[in-house]
């Protein structure tokens, strides 16, 4: 029984060496090629001295060589943290300082950006280059050593170097929006992403004649099941481009002439598919189940999906990157009349899931209750946060431990209907849900706060029934001082992600604030839903 | 030509390249695969276009194709342009 992630690709390649294993573009690798090419880099990262639980980066575009990363790093007994290709680059060097990483995989191209931003005290010594063509030495002011590509591809091939690794070991950290303004970094083990890639493996029946979408960037986590379990089934993993993710009608035609069998996104994805990729005009013969997860999928959308593509199955999965998907519902008829989202469904394979009511009791079905997780899959702790991880992962709050177990508090707010399926009502806190990403509306205020024009700030969601929120920030700025939308997008552009940048941004003079001095949030919204605000 | 050219590059730069002070927009900058406009950055840019020009963008022309560079965009506008009456 595998036990660790890079196992299921070793057994892969024994059983099915010459079976496609991943895609890109006009470009594929084998089962034999992605493990020969892993256990390459696996070496190379080793003579660069990294060592069991060292973490290496991953800033690469989608590729084929940003999947032997992922296994390469972790056949070098190492962590590997899939770091957002398209994120301000003051962001990627918080991330890079923030766990301490020893070494990336990137390209020359990527890198000359990164390095302007990156402090002399960086952690990084070894940078391995996936460009056919980079030079190791280009004059870049850099202490870090430069492998290039062809030096990868000379080391041993048959085999990985040997690392003992358990199971409780990190197999990567998936970095997430912190709502004090710093984004935090969720350490997963193998154990606890093997139990979740072999409850998907089982539950949607993954062969290994399936043609598996990974359209969610490697940094997200929805990546995990399009990586893993489709390596574990001896599957193909797609690649899908990311200039496609943006035409709707591009990769409508991808889906069709790629033959994907199984697909994995955002809701929000589906939803442009629905509205904009001419989803009349195929067919999709191969669809055969499809999965979404990441925010609340609108029921008009998701009809309006299975009218046009009536043969898949439909699944909606849930739990947010702390724990990996611990709930899922399979969607079967949707009445004409119904409007009310789906249940986030019962939990999967391994995996209990409980609802505390306010009381601190188990919530009754019918009563709102908080969502907590229990068991293997959970994640190890936010990364250099141990206080963090002790406000999340606490003991049971009703049953008293009988060892040092703890479980997770997810802070989703639910309720269980008659046939145990849980519904989920909202959060407890700040963080919303815009395209499918997970944002801490405090990381916003941060990034603007440390404007030296702006005096106050408040972050809003404003729902939206296309991409679930819009963020708006309603921003005072200080006395006389002269501001334009213009010049705060840019300014957020250099500090937080484009998906976090405000849609809308509104100037005042004042923020209205609750009896408690807090700035009145309910007020805003509603202002802003009535569409009288007071400029 | 040269007028269509110009409104969509400063467009383009005033929306999209306020934190690319490196990058020069030229005809034939890949503005998709540079990451300059992006999912949430294209209907944005759509609507522009239908409304500055007086034009109806149909889905079917929300295409990789017709959005790469701005010669690309300037392409999909004369089209539009010439086909209505």
């Amino acid at each position: 029984m595998p036990y660790l992630l890079q196992q299921l690709l070793t057994l892969s390649a024994k059983q099915n060496p010459n079976q496609e294993a991943v895609i890109y573009k006009n470009r594929g690798m084998t089962y034999e090629e992605l493990e020969r090419a892993s256990n390459q880099l696996a070496h190379i990262l080793r003579i660069n001295g990294i060592e069991r639980g060292d973490r290496v980066g991953i800033y690469l575009n989608k590729s084929l060589e940003s999947v032997v990363a992922i296994f390469g790093i972790l056949k070098a007994g190492a962590v590997y943290v899939p770091l957002d290709p398209s994120a301000p680059v003051k962001r990627v060097a918080f991330i890079i300082g923030n766990c301490g990483m020893k070494a990336l995989v990137s390209t020359q191209r990527k890198m000359t950006g990164l390095l302007t931003a990156l402090p002399d005290s960086s952690p990084v010594r070894c940078l391995i280059l996936a460009d056919e063509d980079a030079p190791t030495d280009d004059g870049t002011a850099s202490r870090a050593k430069k492998v290039a590509w062809p030096e990868v591809l000379q080391q041993p091939a048959n085999s990985p170097p040997s690392v003992p690794v358990i199971e409780d070991d990190l197999a990567y950290i998936l970095y997430t929006s912190g709502s004090t303004g710093e984004p935090k970094g969720v350490m997963i083990s193998h154990r606890a992403s093997l139990t979740f890639v072999d409850w998907a493996y089982e539950c949607f029946q993954v062969q290994a004649t399936d043609r598996v979408s990974n359209h969610a960037p490697l940094h997200f986590d929805l990546s995990i099941f399009d990586i893993f379990t489709t390596i574990k089934a001896g599957a193909t993993v797609i690649l899908v481009p990311e200039e496609l993710t943006i035409f709707p009608v591009n990769l409508a035609n991808f889906i069709e002439e790629q033959r994907i069998t199984i697909w994995y996104s955002v809701p929000s994805a589906l939803t442009r598919l629905v509205l904009h990729g001419n989803l009349e005009s195929h067919r999709f013969p191969h669809l055969r189940t499809i999965l979404f997860a990441g925010e609340v999928f609108p029921v008009k959308y998701l009809r309006q999906l299975k009218t046009l593509i009536p043969h898949a199955e439909y699944y909606n999965l849930y739990g947010p990157t702390e724990t990996n998907v611990c709930t899922f519902y399979q969607v079967k008829d949707i009445p004409p009349d119904r409007v009310d989202p789906f249940p986030i469904g019962k939990a999967c394979a391994n995996t209990e899931v409980f609802a505390i009511n306010d009381r601190n009791e188990i919530a009754k079905p019918g009563e709102v209750g908080e969502l907590y997780a229990r068991g293997p899959s959970l994640m190890k702790g936010y990364w250099g946060m141990p206080e963090k991880t002790k406000t999340v992962l606490v003991p049971h709050p009703v049953h008293p431990p009988l060892w040092e177990e703890r479980v997770y508090r997810i802070g989703d707010l639910v309720k269980q209907d008659e046939e145990g399926n849980y519904l989920f009502l909202g959060r407890r806190d700040n963080m919303i849900k815009s395209r499918g990403y997970r944002i801490e509306l405090g990381e916003i205020e941060t990034a603007l706060y440390s404007h030296p024009k702006i005096e106050e700030v408040a972050a809003i969601a404003i729902p939206d029934e296309q991409i679930g929120n819009a963020i708006k920030a309603v921003v005072v700025a200080r006395e006389a001082a002269e501001l334009t939308k213009g010049e705060l997008e840019s300014f957020c552009s250099k500090r937080i992600p484009k998906y976090m940048i405000p849609d809308i941004i509104e100037f005042r003079t004042s923020l209205p604030k609750t009896s408690t001095g807090k700035v009145d949030r309910t007020l805003l919204l509603k202002e802003h839903l009535e569409g009288q605000s007071v400029k | 030509m040269q007028h269509i050219e110009q409104v969509i590059k400063d467009y383009i730069v005033k929306e999209f390249m306020y934190n690319e002070s490196g990058k020069v927009l030229d005809n034939d900058l890949p503005i998709i695969q540079e990451g300059i406009v992006d999912s949430l950055g294209i209907f944005k840019l759509v609507g522009f276009i239908e409304e500055q020009f007086g034009i109806k963008i149909q889905p079917d022309d929300i295409v990789l194709e017709n959005f790469e560079t701005v010669r690309a965009i300037q392409g999909l506008v004369t089209t539009k342009l010439s086909s209505t009456p």
